[in-house]
């Protein structure tokens, strides 16, 4: 019914289309509870350390940024850029912050607008100092 | 071939063509913007003067509400009530753009085009402000009327 060239190319934009829709960063519902002390902690990145979050593209988190402490969420330490802006994309684009278990691994983000937890595939540690 | 031709230039057409926006320069106009009111953030919108897909605009969204239009060349800003703001622009998908807006503060985004499958996208996404001065500088202005 087609040529075969038509037909090529209307299977090659078919398989870009599918192929070039991101899919939702994953994310788990989780509500902030705002520091009450602790609100001048601020953590300085001591390496650039590149991280993927879940169904997310890769990020790469600079060296020498800043990052203020702000709250809790039940799977860490909530900690806000500073002076800079820091988002996760995958279908969209999402202002994100650092989310810290113990010892300062990175164990996923918080989306303060969808108040949501995104985990890493693997939680990464941070080299960081304090200011 | 010719088939392939042509759609090859209709490709490069839409992706090429497209005039810079014309108005005011923000260096000229810098001084007459009128202060951040106490309790409201601002929010300036800017897409650099670039040839890649010139030719392609979208309308601004911002919370479902048209505040402007992505065009080659241009900024604006618009001064919302803090919270969450979704940004959105439409080509051949949506693309969105979530963060929160505090009281006093400025954000800054941007929006560029990319490949798409058939037309190119329109992204947008936060920008830092050292980065989207130095941007916004040679742009014009397509906001509406400064109050005098």
């Amino acid at each position: 019914m087609f040529p075969k060239f038509l037909r090529t190319v209307i299977s090659f934009l078919v398989c870009l289309f599918v192929a070039s829709c991101a899919s939702e960063v994953h994310r788990i519902p989780t509500g902030l509870i705002p520091a009450t002390t602790g609100t001048d902690r601020v953590i300085v990145l001591a390496a650039n350390t590149e991280v993927a979050p879940a169904n997310g593209y890769k990020r790469v988190l600079r060296y020498g940024s800043k990052w203020k402490f702000i709250g809790h969420i039940s799977q860490g330490s909530v900690f806000e850029i500073q002076n800079d802006v820091f988002m996760l994309e995958a279908k969209h684009m999402h202002q994100a912050h650092l989310v810290l278990s113990s010892n300062n691994r990175l164990v996923g983000f918080f989306l303060p607008v969808e108040e949501a937890f995104v985990p890493l595939s693997a939680s990464v540690q941070l080299s960081v100092k304090d200011k | 071939m010719r088939f392939f031709k042509i759609v090859l230039a209709a490709i490069i057409l839409v992706l090429g063509a497209g005039c810079a926006a014309t108005g005011q320069k923000y260096s000229e106009m810098a001084t007459s913007i009128p202060s951040l009111a106490a309790d409201k953030g601002r929010i300036f919108f800017y897409r650099s003067d670039t040839m890649f897909g010139a030719a392609m605009t979208s309308d601004i969204r911002l919370n479902d509400r048209v505040v402007g239009r992505s065009e080659r060349g241009s900024f604006f800003f618009v001064d919302e009530v803090p919270g969450n703001m979704i940004v959105s622009t439409v080509t051949e998908v949506e693309k969105q753009l979530t963060f929160k807006l505090a009281a006093g503060e400025t954000k800054f985004v941007k929006t560029s085009v990319s490949f798409g499958v058939l037309v190119g996208r329109i992204n947008s996404e936060l920008t830092n402000s050292t980065e989207a001065k130095a941007e916004i500088t040679g742009l014009a202005y397509t906001g509406a009327p400064l109050k005098k």
